[in-house]
């Protein structure tokens, strides 16, 4: 049936992005004021979004901002404190599926987190964990089969077959209960960035609850030590400093190279060369970025880099897992990923593991600033079938309590568990111990969570690190207009679609096809749907927009 | 006729033969000794490029995250051997409770397909069976058509199965290729015997037990692992029926760790505050994990699956 999610379709559901209202409202991020913003814009198919109430309770050392860095916290908050008085449940039991990354968490019965966890959500939480490489299999299955659990969990980049129709007919829409100022009677929900909840809006209904992510996507990472090692410098300020750094770092007779992945890397220079994050809107006209001369201009500086030689020579073949071992063993020393590596990459017997890793601005091609591709804002939705309000009400809490933000009691239960049983505190910060690692295993981060913040444990040099790289990188972040947006051909044939590209691309970089290929490639991608998704697009943001 | 044959071959192999110069094997000279030794060295490397996986499979999963960085990925020997993964595997319980339920439905579930299918196969070898050639025609038939996900899972369903461990026994019960297999051994068995067995007063259900399913020993055996090693391997159906994380099988819980963190870390979702993914290790000892049951079955069976695998092969 569908297929996997694969690393492509992941990064165009966080990638994306939802900064669209934050340009023009005064939204804060962090706690620096617990004022209404006025974020709620009338966007995504004419529903007016649940107002942006930050939490306050827990002020940050680094500040968040409306352009999406995220606050920062050096240490540990101290003594977290309840924030929610009654359990949001009424008894009985709540049935939810989502699909996990991690192992398959004990049973309730010999699981004494999941056993607290139903005590302080007055329920029993009964859930379909399913591991994420099946997840469309199984959740195509039970659609059909009818009986569908309380809450359904909707990945960002996985979406059924007739996706916003099904919403329609079997999903409650919670404009009523979540829509404007509505969403106070569930603060923390409330807390969640206006870019997040962005992704829950369906042909003007909000059908859910986001699982927010911080916009920040995805990044380049450089080993700062190879790069002091050659007398270089990190930053380049165009794509001719970025290719001599390149040069620079590949010393292929010691086993070392510059970059690994040319797929992963093309959209960095796409950046450079300023490519719309996925699609450009102009006045209601959608362009695809493979379509634009920048991506082509991208590619041509791809196949410039190919031919230096900069490229690890297992590179066409390699996987993604397999670059992230390379760096960290310094085979390559550039590699593109999510924001939340930076910490995983250093080797791990580093002696001066701060002064490892860096990470890299897009310089404009020619000079000057390149643009950022933002992230989508949510990890994916969290839908409840058709209810009455009383069950919906009590689905709402729930989530509001899986919300909970950084600093609170909730949070710190919810991500460690019990002191002593789950974790033992060093200093102010609780540290998983055996048992926390194999209980807490159950996947309700997958069902609704606070949002990011930036925290390292143990290492608030590199929290502060990432926080002043993201206060460079956000300003240059662009956003992807088709989030909040619907379209059909992209749900059922997008995949199929951006594999026919990325074998031809995949084709031109190993040399089997020539660069004058690329043209014709996206002719055919427009024929076979591209276009379709254009249309429906551009009506989809008619509607919304008026 | 082929057991005779095969059995005829071994003991010619193994009969004294006059001095060593002037030994032959079926009437051909032996090899010279230079030629021996290409041999040797070729059949030592074909063994090699086998065995060399394998190894490296356990090793790596013996290894430390350190040494596999080094190696980029794969370990031909550890040199710090640690049971680090597989203790971090069989902690909290959950796979060894896994192992515990796919043991219980492989067992159960091949002895009773062995029954069913033994069963299913005779009555069609006798001709005046109620709807034979019907039956037989719809055997086949489910050769060229497997039912979809939908429809497989609405049945269950409706039989109330969801969740249940007969929902991984039950639809599976009964394998096509395996009955024609097994009918074809037992057409194969002489007439006269079980002409000889109704004379003496034997029903079809006594023919059966006493007389064609000792016979077969060979053919149980064969269709007896292919139905084990089905049920052992199987997770996509656990995966769809069971909701219960504690009734999942050891490869669907194995399959958690393996296949998705391989995909898609957690780094790569740009997830705070995740645990690091599993290593590389964790992974080959997931796979050392679910190959040696079926390893530790296989030489007990192997005498029979040889003779069984050629009986099926060559008659039909």
């Amino acid at each position: 049936m569908s297929d996997q999610v694969t690393r492509r379709s992941v990064l165009r559901g966080l990638g994306g992005a939802a900064l669209l209202s934050l340009g023009s409202g005064s939204v804060l991020a962090g706690c620096s004021s617990g004022s209404t913003a006025g974020a709620s814009a009338e966007a995504g198919g004419k529903v007016k979004l649940p107002t942006y109430l930050p939490y306050a309770g827990v002020k940050p050392d680094l500040p968040g901002n409306a352009q999406g860095v995220l606050a920062g916290y050096s240490v540990y908050p101290a003594d977290p404190v309840s924030v929610i008085k009654e359990p949001p449940g009424t008894g009985g039991t709540v049935t939810a599926m989502t699909l996990t990354y991690g192992a398959v968490p004990p049973a309730v019965d010999r699981n004494r987190y999941w056993q607290e966890l139903n005590k302080r959500l007055g329920t029993e939480l009964a859930i379909n964990v399913v591991p994420n490489a099946n997840y469309a299999d199984k959740l195509a299955t039970v659609i059909a089969g009818g009986d569908l659990p309380d809450m359904v969990q909707f990945f960002a980049a996985l979406k059924p077959p007739q996706f916003q129709a099904l919403l329609r007919s079997k999903f409650q829409n919670l404009n009523e209960f979540l829509s404007g100022d509505a969403v106070k009677d569930y603060p923390f929900l409330a807390n969640i960035p206006t870019p997040s909840w962005r992704n829950a809006v369906f042909g003007g209904g909000i059908y859910g609850v986001p699982i927010p992510r911080g916009t920040v996507g995805t990044i380049v990472f450089v080993r700062d030590d190879l790069v002091r090692a050659k007398g270089l410098q990190r930053q380049p300020k165009s794509f001719a400093e970025f290719r001599e750094l390149c040069k620079g770092l590949t010393d292929a007779k010691n086993n070392r190279w510059a970059l690994g992945h040319p797929p992963t890397f093309l959209a960095f220079l796409e950046q450079m060369a300023g490519a719309p994050n996925t699609w450009r809107e102009e006045n209601g006209k959608f362009t695809h970025h493979y379509e634009t001369e920048e991506a082509k201009q991208a590619l041509g500086d791809m196949l410039t880099l190919l031919k230096d030689g900069v490229f690890h020579p297992d590179a066409a073949a390699a996987e993604t897992d397999q670059v992230k071992q390379w760096l960290q063993a310094g085979t390559v020393a550039i590699n593109r990923d999510g924001a939340g590596a930076w910490s995983g990459i250093a080797p791990t017997d580093s002696k001066d593991p701060d002064n490892v890793v860096g990470a890299m601005l897009p310089p404009g091609r020619d000079g000057g600033k390149g643009v950022h591709w933002a992230g989508g804002g949510a990890f994916g939705i969290v839908s409840f079938p058709t209810a009455d309000k009383a069950k919906i009400t009590e689905l709402l809490g729930i989530c509001n309590w899986l919300a909970a933000p950084f600093g609170t009691a909730e949070y710190q239960f919810r991500k460690y568990g019990l002191p002593g049983v789950h974790y033992e505190l060093k200093g102010s910060e609780p540290v998983l111990n055996k048992t926390g690692e194999t209980e807490l295993s159950v996947p309700v981060k997958y069902l609704s969570d606070s949002p990011a913040v930036l925290y390292e444990s143990g290492k608030p040099a590199l929290t502060k690190a990432e926080h002043a790289f993201q206060e460079q990188i956000m300003p240059l972040a662009i956003a992807d207009p088709s989030i909040g947006l619907f379209s059909e051909t992209q749900s059922a044939k997008g995949a199929q679609l951006d594999k026919q590209l990325d074998d031809t691309l995949r084709d031109i970089f190993a040399g089997r096809k020539q660069f004058s290929d690329w043209d014709q490639t996206v002719q055919q991608w427009r024929r076979n749907g591209g276009d379709k998704m254009r249309a429906e697009y551009e009506q989809s943001y008619h509607e919304a927009n008026g | 006729m082929t057991t005779k044959a095969l059995t005829f071959a071994v003991g010619r192999r193994d009969a004294p033969a006059g001095s060593p110069r002037l030994r032959t094997v079926n009437g051909v000279a032996p090899p010279s000794i230079p030629m021996r030794a290409l041999k040797g060295v070729v059949l030592l490397a074909c063994c090699t490029v086998v065995v060399l996986p394998i190894v490296s499979v356990v090793s790596t999963s013996l290894a430390d995250q350190r040494q596999i960085t080094t190696a980029g990925g794969f370990v031909l020997w550890p040199d710090n051997p640690s049971l680090n993964a597989y203790r971090a595997i069989f902690a909290g319980g959950v796979v060894t409770r896994a192992l515990t339920v796919s043991l219980g439905i492989t067992v159960v579930g091949a002895l009773l397909s062995l029954a069913v299918t033994a069963g299913l196969a005779y009555s069609l070898t006798r001709p005046r069976t109620f709807a034979h050639k019907p039956l037989l025609m719809m055997v086949l038939l489910t050769l060229l058509f497997s039912p979809g996900i939908i429809p497989s899972y609405l049945t269950v369903r409706q039989l109330g199965l969801l969740d249940s461990y007969w929902s991984l026994i039950l639809p599976v019960l009964v394998n096509g290729f395996n009955v024609i297999v097994m009918r074809a051994f037992f057409m194969d068995l002489p007439q006269d015997l079980l002409d000889s067995a109704r004379i003496d007063g034997a029903g079809e259900f006594q023919t059966l037990t006493r007389i064609v399913l000792p016979l077969s020993k060979a053919v149980l055996a064969v269709v007896g692992l292919f139905y084990a090693v089905a049920y052992w391997n199987s997770f996509f159906s656990a995966l769809l029926y069971i909701n219960d994380t504690a009734k999942w099988p050891l490869q669907l819980v194995l399959r958690t760790y393996v296949v998705d963190n391989a995909v898609l870390s957690a780094d790569q979702l740009n997830l705070v505050g995740e645990a690091p993914p599993p290593q590389q290790s964790l992974q080959m000892a997931i796979l050392v994990i679910s190959l040696v049951p079926i390893l530790l079955v296989y030489p007990l069976l192997q005498r029979h699956f040889a003779k069984g695998l050629l009986i099926g092969a060559v008659k039909g």
